[in-house]
Order: C-alpha cells, then structure tokens, then sequence
C-alpha cells in the first residue's frame, strides 16, 4: 500500500478567497468553510463530525475569514475523501518558492570508438502473415533507467537501421510502436543482430482490453441525453462515430475544421467515450448514445496548444451546452486563463475531466492538478493485453486488492489525483482504422464516458440549472459512486467509477 | 514582442468600455478574440498596468501544452 503523507493545504470555495453567503449555488460550500472555522481551534477529533463518511479528518491551521480559505494539515487518503464530500470546494497544496538556481548542463555519452557508425537493421512483420509493417517506430534502450539508446522508422519493407554502437549489442528493452491496426511490441533483455525480424500482433476488435474486461459493451442508449465536448487534437470521421459539431480554436486556422490535425490522438479519445461500432467489425466506447462534440486546439503540425486556445476551447465548449469536458492534455505550465476558463466552466454547470499526464510518477501535471478538474490517473489490468506488447513495460506497483490491478509506471500520481479509468493497452479508432494507446490520456475519456452513462440515470442533476451547484452535484455523483480498487489514494483517487 | 492572453473573469460579459480601452493601448495589436479574452501582442508593463485598473481581468503569457504522448522516448543518444 502506497504512503499516506500528511502535509497542509488551502481549502477554498468555488471562486476567490471567501464563499459568497447568499448564492444558493455555492452554500453547500460556504456552510462547509464556516463550520470549519468553528472548530478551528479544538483540533482534528471536532473535524470528524463534518464529514459524512467520518473518513476525512483534519486540522485547521489557520483561516483567511470565517468564510473564507482555510489553511489545513491532512494526510493525501483525506484529501481524497474530503474532495468526494465537498466537491464544490478546491483543494490546493501549499507550495514554497525558491531561488531558481540553474540545472548544471549533463554531460553527453560520446558514442564507442568506431561503433557509432555500425548500423543493425531489423525487420518489423504482421504476426499474422509475415508482411512488412512500414512507418513503424522503433527504440532500442541499451539503458533504459537513463534512456539511452537508439531509434529508427521502418521503410515500406518494415525494415529500419539501428546505431546502437555495434555489430551486436545487448539491448535492455526494444518498443516498436506501429502506426494503427497492431499492438506495440516490447522485447526484453536481449542482443540484437542484424537480420532479426519482430512479428506484432493485429489488434482483434473483440479482444477483452482493460476498457472493456472493466465495463464490458454498453447499449446504445449508454449516455443518452448528455453532450461531451473532446478538447484535443480534432476528431477525424470514422465510421463508430458520429460528431454534432465542434470548433478549431487554434489561432489562424479554419475555425470550421475541428477534424484530424494529424496526430489521431483526439480521434482516439472520442472513441472510447462515443464510438457506436459493433464488434468484431467495429468498437465500442462507454457511452454511445452521448452527443459528441470536437474542439481541436492543437494546430497542423504543431506541438502545442496555447492557452488561449484552450481557454477559448472551454468556453466554446460551455456556450455549446456540453454537460462534460474532456481534457486529455497537460504538462504545460499552470496559467491563469486556462484556470479562470474551468472555473467558469464549473460557474456554469459542466464538469471537466483531466488527464494526470504520462511522467513516471512525476506529480499530476496542470490542468489536472487545479482543483476545479477532475484528476484522472491510469489503470492496467494483467492479462489484458498480449505478451510481447509495449503494456508488458507499464506494469508496476502498486497492485489493487486484487493483483492483477495497477496502476500503469508511466501515470502521474499525487494527491490531486480524484480517480482512476483503464489507461493501459486501450483499443478504439484511429482516423482510417483502430489503434491501441496507453496514457492517462486513455484514462481520462474512460472516465468521462463513465460519467456520460451515470448521469444519463441522474435526470434531477442533468436537468438542473447550469450553475455551480449542478456542477458540484455531477462532481459529487461521481466520486461517491467510484469504488476503490485498493491502490492508495495518490494513485486512484475514490478509485474507478 | 511577447504575446499574452487577457481575460474577463467576471460573471456576466465583458463591459464594452473595458475592451475599447484594451484595444486601445498604445503599440499593441489584437491577434485574436473570443467574447471573453482576447490574445494580444502588447508591451508587457502596459499592459499590465492597464488589467490592473479594470477589475475582474486578468493577464498571462501565451503558453503552450504540449502534445501528450506516453511512448517511451530517448534522452540521449548512444
């Protein structure tokens, strides 16, 4: 069981620094932050009496107003608790800000005397019947805990040409990341020759991936009545999904072409919340009968989204009546227009999804780490996806109650984290096929479409007055009907809904 | 010159005035719009000295995310 840490935090209401005493839309959290400050001076056993599962407790440290922010110790397992309670509050970690002293520059491995210009080529094949597969990636670590190594794309005989600094090399682990329509290859501890020839498996359509060993094929009317809007790199036509509309918010671009910006990433995303197919010649996602919207921010050729296009994206999003936003994207730095968006964004009833990102248990990267979205880390479950394939690298601790469960190495974790949604070896469409992706970025749309299908049986919140409330109300929902799989709350949150 | 994302954070829609006077500062130029933000290029102390007189706005930095990809990758090359 992962560490439960202690360390203190800043409880605020939706918006500012003190909750407005009037707003019916915010009272649930006003009347939270004024009892907290009654007992603000007796101490951790007067707390617990606040919280309905008497799970969160914690220590009020020092307070702004009496209904305003409060400085609070609690451990990461009751912040999780706290935030299934009082989902309209945000809950923000005290941070400390020091003098920026330079990284000293890393030397570089200067290649082997002679060795560096020793090329190894190597085949990449269909398992199925022995043909190339071209435009494939492929990566050779020599040593993977530093990443080092070597990298190539296969040419149209699926053949690619590795300097790995010899003739014959020992190789620690070799991905090969096809384009669509296989699973990604990984080989273990193994010396590469030239010659070699690495067969991957075509992806069956009906094959139990962790999406679907975890939710099974929803029915049509999964999600009816609930409008998701994909913020990504564009959703591009594909026979499982239907897309009302949509926006490009990437400055200079045809705002009208919200499809494909290249990359297949958002594609992939609207699948596993809206994909309609039927296997085995189609896929299914979690929630087909929503009404799918696309907001691409991420420009032709680009490799990143500006805030203003995310911020504008939001707001479109809003405009457009979305009742949830998917925000499978991050890394970049916290900004204030990106908050600011969310926050009015939550202001105006919908509730938005972020992706914790993909570091090595780096912590939950922004958006997700703001406390207006929800945090969503990945899942993988064994047995789920193929030997040989790349997932075989994801598996790491912790394991769940039950052991085949973890959560995957490279999911950013922390006590942001709100929950979990399978993210490891996921398949879902492709702009021209199917591919299999991992990343919380998988994780994320799993969640929302999970979320789509509950509120779909929760008419009284999906019928309520877009404000704050209904918000708080869907956030609420979902966390008190997520159900831990016993990974610790800085790696799941409330756990898989 | 440096690109910046100025946005109304206030409930209701931006007041009229507020953004004729954003669009007024001197050596500025407005990239791009929306009914709550506009993305401008601009002098950086005038303009936020000018977000700082008009309430329920707020300016930062154009930044970018970028695209998410949890594909192992090199860090140097052998």
């Amino acid at each position: 069981m992962p560490k439960n840490t202690t360390q203190q935090y800043i409880i605020l209401p939706p918006r500012g620094l003190t909750a407005d005493v009037v707003s019916p839309t915010t009272q649930k959290s006003t009347q939270f932050l004024l009892s907290l400050e009654s007992v603000r001076t007796v101490g951790v056993a007067a707390t617990a009496g606040l919280f309905a599962k008497t799970k969160a407790k914690l220590r009020v440290l020092d307070s702004i107003h009496e209904n305003g922010a409060k400085l609070v110790e609690m451990s990461s397992d009751a912040v999780s608790d706290l935030r299934a309670e009082q989902p309209g509050v945000r809950i923000v970690p005290v941070i400390y800000h020091f003098p920026a002293i330079a990284h000293r520059p890393e030397p570089s491995v200067k290649p082997q005397a002679g060795g560096a210009a020793l090329k190894i080529g190597i085949t990449v094949v269909s398992r199925k019947d022995g043909k190339p597969i071209a435009n494939a990636k492929v990566i050779a670590f020599t040593d993977f805990a530093n990443r080092v190594g070597s990298q190539g794309t296969t040419n149209a005989k699926g053949v690619v040409s590795l300097a790995v600094g010899g003739a014959s090399k020992k190789i620690q682990r070799l991905y090969i990341y096809s384009p669509m329509g296989f699973w990604n290859g990984l080989k273990l501890n193994f010396t590469l020759k030239s010659g070699l020839s690495f067969p991957l498996d075509p992806i069956d359509l009906s094959f139990t991936d962790s999406l679907r060993h975890f939710y099974g094929n929803s029915p049509d009317s999964a999600g009816r009545g609930v409008k998701v809007g994909v913020i990504d790199t564009g959703i591009a036509p594909h026979p499982d999904l239907v897309i009302e509309g949509g926006e490009n918010t990437v400055q200079g671009e045809n705002p009208q072409d919200f499809g494909d910006s290249g990359e297949g990433h958002g594609t992939h995303v609207a699948g596993i919340i809206a994909a309609r197919g039927t296997p085995p010649t189609g896929i299914r996602g979690l929630a087909p009968g929503v009404t799918l919207r696309s907001y691409r921010v991420f420009g032709k050729g680009a490799e990143g989204a500006s805030n203003f296009a995310i911020a504008k994206a939001i707001d479109r999003a809003v405009s457009d009546g979305c009742d949830l936003i998917n925000m499978s994207l991050g890394g970049g730095p916290s900004d204030e227009a990106t908050h600011s968006a969310m926050t009015h964004a939550r202001a105006s009833g919908v509730l938005i999804f972020a992706a914790n990102g993909n570091d090595d248990r780096s912590p939950v990267s922004f958006p997700a780490a703001d406390s207006v979205a929800l945090a969503v880390s990945a899942l993988g479950r064994k047995g789920t996806f193929p030997a040989g394939s790349t997932e075989v690298g994801d598996v790491a601790s912790p394991f769940g109650t039950d052991k085949k469960d973890f959560i995957g190495a490279f999911s950013n974790v922390g006590p942001e984290t709100d929950l979990t949604g399978p993210g490891v070896g996921i398949i879902s469409t492709f702009p021209g096929g199917y591919a299999v992706l991992d990343g919380t970025s998988m994780a994320c749309p799993a969640v929302t479409g999970a979320t789509a299908k509950l509120l779909a049986t929760l008419p009284a919140i999906l019928n309520a007055p877009r404000d704050q409330a209904r918000s708080d109300a869907m956030a609420g929902a979902v966390l008190q009907a997520a159900k831990s799989r016993g990974l610790g709350a800085t790696f799941e949150g409330q756990g898989l809904l | 010159m440096k690109r910046f994302v100025v946005r109304f954070t206030g409930n209701d829609e931006p007041p009229p005035e507020d953004l004729e006077r954003l669009r007024a500062l001197p050596d500025s130029k407005v990239i791009d719009s929306s009914p709550r933000m506009l993305l401008m290029e601009a002098p950086e102390a005038a303009l936020a000295e000018l977000v700082r007189s008009i309430p329920s706005w707020s300016v930062s930095p154009e930044e970018f995310t970028p695209l998410p990809d949890p594909r192992s990758k090199i860090r140097r090359s052998r």
